[in-house]
């Protein structure tokens, strides 16, 4: 039998304890069912981060509990930490926000709408996307597919047609403004791009980073400008948003290729974004590919979009069933010519294109000719005159993305083109000189948290990251870059914009009277289009917006599942509505960070207590398996604040193992190990008396409440209550929570992590400050 | 005079009787577990009350049921689950006594206002600190603000008295309709916010999975609607002759 070591094979006997208290915690009985408990482990040497903070407390005269984990460690027992915690503000994560990329308060807007405020609207949208005009006409709007309007009831709510709805009834554009500050710092970035002009727009304005922005094509917005046809997207807008950025101080360099990133770094740049996009389009490599009359799609949307003369023939064959083989479908049409087919690998229902743009095309008059391959082009005379296209009888992709094909025998037919546009995929061209890791030899390689390539100080972001994706995607991205930018230039990290005023709750919304006005049931509206006569002489824009009538009935459809829905009133407000509105307000107000000592509010009561179930049955699993343990509040707050449990507004430690307070008060339970620590302890209460006492009794609400403190009739035995000293103290404390929020913030600092706001945050503190 | 009632459905048995008797006693140990939950500031709080009978959970189902029609997003919830008040063998109701009156002073920040419990204090007749209790008027279900740690501690309660039931191998699911129902009848009287444990102990557990429209599709009501549609079920009854001579069933 092998000997083992006592100490490390209980430590490993905690773990897997602590795996059966998480077990137990997931899987305890639920009040609502709107609460996730979520669950980290932290152990061994990772603790020594806590009692930094815990240090850094002290100093100031708090007495943060979880002494015993320090005393256990030292001994080489450390105390097997579970963090138990969840969101449980009146919030809840609504399907449609957690499928937005850029994570757009969906709900917030459609109440907004809901309530006849549009600009604001307008504004919660442009929080987290400085294209909210280009965002509201071109989204793929993966919010829509999990709304839950639409995968219970009916049909899902038009989201994506609201959110044009309020960007176009917005009124005032509040324009970008350049940051007051600036740090000294540059930034360069290759693509202008969704991906590099967020990226350089948070950079500048939020950052306050010099930005310089490099394309190469003569007019910025990358994909937006250049693969997007204007009936899709009006130039006008793209052109205002653009000029926004530039407004808020981004230089943006039209013309001007970057062939060496050395020669950036020489010219002082500190860091560097590449996004430069997807902008080469694949040809297949199949006999006649190289014909005349042959296109390719980047190529073909370039010239079409930058307004060049481009010559289609009478029937156009576009090979491929995505967005883009629609884009050059339907210009193809708008460029005269008269027959337009499509032929893609898959069969009608699973075409990758957007459901409205196979409507569209359909309308324009576009042909389908799905579950087809292409294996040769054909032609006379060097001219393209049809594809060879036989019938799919199944597909897929393998792990080289490569698409295996089997096709029906016999099935060859010739579909006759004279010109044929391959949309069969775009890959980013980047120089092989820029030396960057590339996967597949295509995308760049960059790491997934921090979007870091692998060379020191270049990022990467967009579909040159990723391969082709969206607008959303792309533009989620660069916020992404932005954040991980400031942070290796020695920033915060933090780009979040709060530009929405609070929000205020009208008694009854404008949609809410309006639909009672007009009684029925609201359908989800279908947006006006263009007539096809009309659409098919130019670029004008096809889709029409939602009137006002459409849009504020629409909002009346939204099932509000953001919101707890109980409307019980508990929390303090009457309903579930006010209290979200309030738990927005506040999270606007403070970054996100707790305004109190432990937690962060408000909370939804029932949320608070579905979690405290978890909490308790994880407490039990330790019980019933004979390991001590104790849950606690205050360490979870340090814990919170060096960024463990990420989301979560409480959160509670269970430590298990040699963690039990009583330990202290208790001496000769045969644990004397611990009284060197225990004189230790009390020494330090001698010198800072312990905090705790001071918070019990409703004394200390007198004081605040400005009673007579000299009225002492309460007095002990009831509390021992400094109260006249009660502003002092106060001001004590806040010191001692910003001492703490600076200490976690090291460690995030040290993990590179999502740093803290420690600037908003001493201004939070100092502004609950009493003046002597 | 008492009341006699007498309904001829359902009817309770002996051996029924035995089972509900035994899980009161279940109850009454999941009552002792909530008492010893993990306790938040060491402070005594813990309410509860054991509700059973049928008369009892017939109140506070009809109650329910009363308050499913208040409000539209109450009604799913309290109908199916008025239910289960009703099916249950025993319901043990759990509250938090101090949630209401006296906050945790505890800079916590978890509520709805500033991290000194001023927004419960600001919300309720109080001197000295000392919040009036007296004033129960309140137009919404739950007389919120409410100090959220201590309802946070409730949760641990609960926790602990359904961990007592999965140990007893009794069947138990908090139900907040069913605690907001009783404590409008006077349950759990200290208590601001009142959760009930419905605990069962049958070999078909209805409230793990209710059916659709379940206040109309229960096992009760099915029971019910079989009885008075027996005849419709495909069964010939034999009539036109005295059954001992003429049942059709038996062939001559």
């Amino acid at each position: 039998m092998p000997l083992y070591d006592g100490k490390k094979f209980a430590q490993e006997g905690l773990l897997k304890v602590a795996q059966h208290c998480a077990q137990a915690a997931l899987h305890a009985p639920q009040l609502i069912g709107k609460t996730t408990v979520k669950i980290q482990i932290v152990a061994g040497e990772e603790l020594k981060d806590y009692f930094r903070v815990q240090d850094a407390a002290n100093k100031l005269g708090a007495r943060l509990s979880g002494e015993t984990y320090k005393a256990a460690f030292d001994m080489g027992e450390p105390p097997v930490v579970l963090l138990i915690g969840a969101d449980v503000t009146p919030i809840v994560e609504a399907p449609c926000r957690a499928a937005c990329p850029a994570g757009i308060d969906v709900p917030r807007y459609i109440r907004l709408i809901g309530d006849g405020k549009y600009h604001q609207a307008a504004q919660v949208v442009r929080e987290k996307v400085p294209f909210p005009s280009v965002c509201a006409y071109v989204c793929r709007a993966p919010c829509e597919s999990k709304c839950r309007r639409g995968t219970l009831r009916d049909r899902p709510i038009a989201i994506k047609a609201l959110k044009r709805f309020a960007v176009d009834h917005a009124g005032i554009r509040d324009g970008g403004k350049p940051s007051s500050q600036s740090t000294g710092k540059r930034v360069a970035v290759i693509g202008s791009g969704p991906a590099g002009l967020t990226a350089a727009y948070y950079l500048r304005k939020v950052c306050g980073h010099e930005v310089s922005v490099f394309e190469a094509l003569p007019e910025p917005g990358g994909m937006m400008r250049v693969g997007i046809p204007a009936y899709r997207l009006p130039r006008d807008l793209l052109d205002k948003e653009i000029q926004e950025i530039k407004s808020a101080g981004v230089d943006i360099k039209t013309s001007t290729r970057v062939d060496s990133l050395e020669a950036l770094f020489e010219q002082g740049y500190n860091a560097v974004l590449v996004a430069v996009g997807t902008h080469e389009g694949q040809r297949l490599p199949i006999p006649g590919a190289d014909l005349e009359g042959v296109l390719v799609s980047m190529d073909f949307l370039r010239e079409v979009n930058l307004g060049n003369k481009v010559k289609v023939g009478k029937k156009v064959l576009v090979l491929g069933g995505g967005d883009v083989a629609f884009d050059c479908a339907r210009s193809a049409r708008r460029l005269g010519a008269a027959e337009v087919h499509m032929a893609c690998l898959e069969s009608k229902e699973r075409m990758p294109a957007a459901p409205e743009e196979i409507e569209q095309g359909q309308r324009e008059g576009v042909v389908f000719h799905p579950s087809r391959t292409f294996t040769k082009i054909v032609g006379e005379a060097g001219h393209v005159t049809g594809v060879e296209c036989p019938e799919v009888e199944s597909f897929e992709f393998d792990e080289e993305g490569q698409a295996r094909v089997r096709v029906k025998k016999g099935s060859e037919q010739v579909l006759a083109a004279d010109t044929v546009i391959f949309a069969v995929g775009q890959r980013p061209a980047i120089p092989a000189r820029f030396g960057l890791a590339t996967a597949r030899g295509t995308t760049l390689k960059a790491d997934p948290e921090t979007l870091s390539t692998s060379r020191e100080g270049v990022f990467a972001a967009g579909d040159a990251l990723v391969g082709t994706s969206s607008v959303i995607g792309a533009i989620a991205s660069g916020r992404k870059a932005a954040s991980s930018i400031d942070l290796y230039l020695g920033g915060l990290g933090i780009i979040d914009e709060v530009l929405a005023p609070p929000e205020e709750v009208p008694g009854v919304s404008l949609a809410r009277k309006r639909a009672e006005q007009s009684g029925g049931e609201p359908e989800r509206p279908r947006p006006a289009l263009l007539p096809v006569e009309q659409a098919l002489v130019g670029f004008e824009k096809v889709e029409k917006g939602l009137t006002e009538e459409q849009a504020l009935f629409e909002t009346t459809r939204c099932l509000k599942c953001d919101q707890v829905g109980f409307d019980c009133g508990g929390c303090g407000f009457k309903t579930c509505r006010e209290a979200v509105v309030n738990c927005q307000n506040r999270i606007n107000e403070t970054g996100g960070e707790p305004w109190g000592w432990l937690m962060k509010g408000p909370s939804c009561i029932w949320r608070a207590m579905e979690l405290g179930i978890s909490i308790d049955w994880a407490a039990a699993a330790a019980h019933t398996l004979n390991v001590e343990s104790r849950v606690g509040m205050i360490p979870a707050m340090a814990f919170m604040r060096m960024g463990y449990m990420e989301g979560c507004t409480l959160v509670t430690v269970l430590p298990l193992g040699p963690c039990r307070e009583r330990w202290y008060f208790s001496p000769g339970t045969g644990r004397e190990d611990y009284r060197s620590a225990e004189m230790e302890r009390r020494a330090v209460m001698l010198q800072y008396p312990p905090l705790w006492m001071r918070f019990t009794g409703p004394g200390r609400d007198l004081g605040r409440r400005g009673i007579n403190v000299q009225d002492r009739w309460w007095d002990p035995p009831y509390t021992r209550l400094e109260i006249v000293e009660d502003d002092k103290w106060g001001n004590a404390v806040l010191d001692r929570d910003y001492a703490i929020f600076a200490a976690a913030d090291e460690i995030r600092k040290k993990k590179k992590m999502r740093r803290l706001n420690l600037p908003r945050i001493k201004q939070v503190l100092d502004a609950k400050k009493k003046q002597p | 005079m008492p009341r006699i009632t007498i309904r001829d459905w359902p009817p309770y048995s002996p051996t029924d009787q035995n089972r509900r008797d035994n899980t009161v006693m279940a109850a009454r140990l999941m009552m002792n577990g909530a008492l010893t939950a993990p306790n938040v500031g060491g402070l005594p709080m813990t309410e509860g009350e054991i509700v059973y009978g049928e008369e009892e959970q017939e109140a506070i189902a009809r109650k329910m049921e009363e308050l499913a029609y208040e409000r539209e997003a109450w009604k799913h919830i309290f109908l199916y689950e008025a239910v289960m008040a009703r099916q249950a063998d025993a319901i043990l109701l759990l509250g938090n006594t101090r949630a209401y009156s006296s906050p945790w002073d505890g800079e916590c920040g978890l509520c709805a206002g500033r991290p000194d419990c001023s927004f419960v204090y600001e919300h309720r007749k109080q001197k000295a600190g000392i919040i009036d209790t007296t004033d129960r008027r309140f137009d919404t279900l739950v007389p919120g603000p409410l100090c959220a740690m201590y309802t946070h501690q409730l949760g641990y309660n609960l926790g602990s008295a359904l961990m007592v039931a999965v140990h007893l191998y009794v069947d138990a699911r908090p139900f907040i309709s069913i605690g907001l129902a009783a404590q409008k009848l006077g349950y759990c009287r200290d208590s601001a916010v009142v959760v009930g444990i419905a605990v069962n102990a049958r070999a078909k557990c209805e409230p793990s999975d209710p059916a659709v429209d379940y206040h109309l599709v229960n096992l009760d009501r099915a029971i019910d609607a079989i009885r008075s549609n027996v005849n419709q079920l495909g069964v010939r009854p034999a009539t036109g002759k005295e059954y001992r001579a003429g049942d059709p069933a038996k062939k001559r």
